[in-house]
């Protein structure tokens, strides 16, 4: 079990104790109008993915703190320290003095702690009106590396937050992505598991926080690689669907075999076939099959596939791969923790779920232990038919439920 | 673009007029619950109403109506005779000389043709004396001008140091009601003779969603039959709870019968935030291929629409209710008329809502959730508690969001069908509030 020191500084009422509150102790942004300020240092140990500690410091910002951390304390504060997140008031009614503090904290963690990430929050973004943040924020920054330069750093991050939209979760993305060893090994297996649920993104959150920690975005070439040999479902670009079953082999280790491919059987089964019914259809009786017309995983169907697939088939045109928002992963996690929030006042919790509309659908699971997966699937001209979609759902949730287990093993446990 | 609101087609729609002291709320009402400001930007955003603004609240057919809210600095002044409309009407500036301006409504034929007014209080600014007293003089001189209107007490702002209890709340409440049956005996009204519904509110948290749903419920002549029909689909899919969500604004303005529990409300609403969200970012085109791929999709439900139509939605109007109903006779004779010219005009509907603003206003965020909401939206969230919440689209910017236990989920398919048959149900109604069709 890692433990890791990082050192939370900043003016008093910058916003320190919000950020980490509303990130690791599940307050929502209003929450934090109650709170009080933070006297001295508070250490707070939080975990993330399971078994990273945090050690945070949260450093009480009131001038008074500061000359006991630059003088008494100096080297129990500034002491192997693994990353510093200083955070700035966009609203501070004196930038000079912040700075003054800014430039002692950078000398005084040169001399401890060499090594540290740097990382500098300009905060309250919220305040500034929208047209003119990416101005200003240019200037902190410009201000911030003047500081940095003068005491020799080189190396720092500079991010412009509000906790009331998702640049909160920008930055702390950034931030603990930091903290976690081999980043590396997950992201590539992310990848390979995005080429082979057809997925046009897969992205992975830390449970607790929902903070994004890696992403796999499809490419376009990626399609010429054969996916049945990786024994998993395949968005039925080439007809596999059913074919699975293919175990051991798997060449980059994901996954085995199919738990069995009687996809009717799965919770969704395809919907709408039952028009030819004219008595009252009753949840309970459960005669589907009976009276339906042939459903999805006939050969007819696949034949209709293939008709209609060429000329609508963007997936394998070389590259346009759609363009979605540059901060969509940080929305999501916006989104999604909200969303859990809101569960929990419900004396409940979310396990999963899919959104879609006629373009995509997106699920997003419980993965391993310690995150939550999200997949997004867009629409192609297979799975345009209500059935084609039921298959393509089954085949996705089948396909992250047998990763599961593999991903246990990628997630970085220090 | 400005709305002609003499315009007939408007001038007809039901009218929620937005009254009480300065700075009570009324404006941050209008634009957290229409317009998805957030909460702590009406702290800095908002400016005190000069002028009577008006807006046009149409996202989906069932749901329409204008909102009026009018400036705290006359509110003083309503109760009084002769009260005329100060300021004008709509501050746009450089308004001045239309003809709008020229014919000031008086508050009486305000009154004589509004459906409901919604009294904004202050719970945080107490005393409330002056300004009970003013709204008695207002609420009598309304009814007096029109005995239907329907009189809502937002007792706002319940929330922060002095309102973290519920009991706090309750107490308010309780208050508010003692003194305006006080005020009413005085003026020798029973409190009787005007019904007046009281709502704890707060912009920061759901409860003025839940209020202002249930005035919205008020207008909608068609809450019987929306009832009947939920209560059916709730009880042939054993489901725990269905409800019909204006997507744009969040407001139910339907559900069955059983008793309504606020935190499954507010879960369901938090559902369409995730659903719009999302597929905001993912489910809005993105490239011109995908774009032509989305638009050929499109063409193709569009198509999938009219087979469904030729097959079976003639004949399926009247079938669908009674599929329904399981065989129980619909007690709303409407739905079995025939569809003739019906049909059509929907169509005509359909395209026409699609086109038209949700609202005059020209900073609204909402006006881009139709792409993202769109024929085939739907979305399930399972819950730890053995719970699942299932969405679906039902019609222009109108959600089906019901809860079910996952044992009774399985049959998906089933749901689904019977979904389809309230969503025909649904297209079949005659639509009473039809005023802004043309826009
Ligand atoms: N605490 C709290 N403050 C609120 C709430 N609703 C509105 N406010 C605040 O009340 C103040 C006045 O709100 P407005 O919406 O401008 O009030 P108004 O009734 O439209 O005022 P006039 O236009 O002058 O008549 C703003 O600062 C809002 O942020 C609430 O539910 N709780
Ligand atoms: N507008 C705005 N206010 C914020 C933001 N973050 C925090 N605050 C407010 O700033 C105040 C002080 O925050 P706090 O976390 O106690 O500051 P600390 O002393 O640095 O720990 C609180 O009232 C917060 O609600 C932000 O991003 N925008
Ligand atoms: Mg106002």
């Amino acid at each position: 079990m890692a433990k890791k020191k990082v050192l939370l500084m900043g003016k008093a009422h910058s916003g320190k104790t919000s950020m980490r509150s509303i990130i690791f102790a599940n307050y929502l942004a209003r929450d934090t109008m109650r709170l009080s300020p933070t006297l001295d240092v508070e250490h707070h140990h939080v975990r993330f993915l399971g078994d990273l500690v945090l050690n945070l410091w949260d450093c009480g910002g009131q001038d008074a703190f500061y000359e006991s951390y630059f003088e008494r304390d100096r080297e129990t504060i500034f002491r192997s320290v693994e990353l510093l997140i200083y955070v700035f008031d966009i609203e501070s009614d004196c930038p000079e003095k912040d700075f003054d503090h800014f430039a002692g904290v950078l000398e005084a963690l040169e001399e401890n702690s060499p090594d540290a990430r740097i990382f500098v929050l300009v905060h309250k973004m919220d305040l500034v009106a929208e047209e003119e943040r990416e101005l200003i924020l240019e200037d902190r920054r410009r201000l911030i590396e003047e500081s940095c330069v003068g005491v020799g750093v080189q190396h720092f991050q500079c991010f412009g937050t509000s906790i009331w939209d998702e640049t909160l979760y920008k930055a702390w993305s950034e931030i603990v992505t930091n903290l976690i060893p081999n980043i590396g090994v997950l992201e590539s297996h992310l990848a390979d598991f995005c080429r082979i649920c057809d997925a046009d993104e897969v992205v992975l959150f830390e449970r607790a926080t929902f903070l994004v920690i890696s992403h796999a975005q499809a490419k376009s070439d990626a399609r010429e690689i054969d996916d049945t040999q990786q024994g998993l479902i395949t968005g039925g670009d080439d007809g596999s669907v059913a074919s699975g079953g293919k175990d051991d082999d798997a060449g980059d280790g994901i996954a085995s075999t199919l738990a069995g491919t009687n996809m009717e059987g799965g919770e969704d089964g395809t919907a709408d076939e039952t028009h030819s019914n004219s008595s009252p259809i009753h949840n309970q009786t459960g005669e589907r099959g009976a009276t339906s017309p042939q459903p999805p995983m006939s050969p007819g169907g696949k034949t209709d596939n293939k008709q209609s697939a060429k000329p609508a088939n963007q997936l394998s045109a070389p590259s346009p791969i759609p363009q979605f928002d540059a901060h969509r992963f940080e929305k999501i996690s916006n989104i999604v923790k909200q969303f859990k929030l809101s569960c929990g006042k419900a004396q409940s919790q979310f396990q999963g779920m899919d959104v879609r509309n006629s373009r995509f659908t997106a699920f997003i699971d419980a993965f391993t232990a310690n995150t939550y997966i999200m997949v997004i699937v867009s629409n192609t001209a297979q799975n345009s038919q209500e059935w084609g979609r039921g298959v393509q759902k089954a085949a996705t949730l089948l396909n992250i439920q047998k990763a599961r287990s593999h991903f246990e093993q990628f997630i970085p446990r220090s | 673009g400005g709305v002609d609101f003499d315009d007939p087609r408007i001038a007809s729609l039901p009218r929620i007029l937005l009254m009480g002291p300065r700075r009570a709320g009324k404006t941050s009402i209008q634009r957290v619950v229409f317009h998805k400001m957030s909460p702590h930007e009406t702290l800095f955003r908002l400016e005190a109403t000069q002028r009577l603004e008006r807006a046009v609240v149409d996202h989906t057919p069932l749901c329409r109506f204008t909102i009026w809210d009018f400036p705290g600095d006359e509110f003083g002044m309503m109760g009084g005779e002769g009260g005329i409309v100060g300021g004008g009407m709509d501050g746009k500036e450089g308004e001045e000389g239309s003809p709008d301006n020229g014919q000031q409504n008086s508050y009486d034929e305000i009154f004589s043709k509004a459906t409901a007014i919604i009294f904004v209080l202050d719970a945080q600014d107490e005393p409330y004396d002056h300004v009970l007293q003013s709204f008695t003089d207002t609420v009598t001189r309304a009814v007096r001008a029109n005995p239907t209107i329907a009189v809502e007490v937002f007792v706002h702002k319940v929330d922060g140091e002095l309102f973290l209890s519920d009991e706090a709340k309750y107490d308010c409440r309780r208050d508010v009601m003692q003194q305006v049956a006080d005020e009413l005996a005085d003026a020798g009204l029973s409190h009787d003779a005007i019904p007046i519904s009281y709502h704890l509110t707060s912009i920061y948290d759901h409860s003025v969603f839940e209020a202002f749903s249930r005035v919205v419920q008020r207008l909608i002549p068609e809450l019987p039959t929306l009832e009947h029909l939920l209560n059916v689909l709730v009880s042939t899919c054993s489901m725990e709870k269905a409800y019909l969500f204006d997507v744009a604004s969040k407001l139910y303005i339907s559900t069955d019968s059983s008793p309504v529990d606020m935190q499954s409300v507010e879960l369901c609403s938090d559902m369409i935030d995730v659903v719009l969200d999302v597929s905001g970012i993912y489910g809005m085109g993105g490239t011109a291929a995908s774009k032509a791929n989305a638009n050929k999709q499109l063409q193709d439900s569009a198509l999938e629409e009219k087979v469904d139509g030729d097959e079976g939605f003639g004949d399926a109007t009247g079938d669908a209710g009674n599929k329904l109903t399981g065989g129980d006779d619909m007690d709303n004779a409407e739905l079995d008329s025939p569809p003739s010219n019906d049909a059509g005009e929907d169509e005509l509907l359909g395209k026409l809502i699609v086109q038209s603003p949700p609202s005059p206003e020209e900073d609204t965020n909402d006006a881009d959730t139709g792409g993202a909401y769109d024929s085939e939206s739907s979305s399930t969230i399972h819950l730890s508690n053995g719970m699942v919440l299932y969405l679906k689209e039902v019609d222009t910017m109108l959600a089906l969001v019901c809860l079910t236990r996952a044992e009774n989920f399985r049959k998906k398919s089933l749901i689904n069908y019977n979904i389809g048959c309230l969503k025909k149900a649904l297209r079949a109604l005659p639509l009473k509030n039809q005023g802004a069709a043309g826009m």
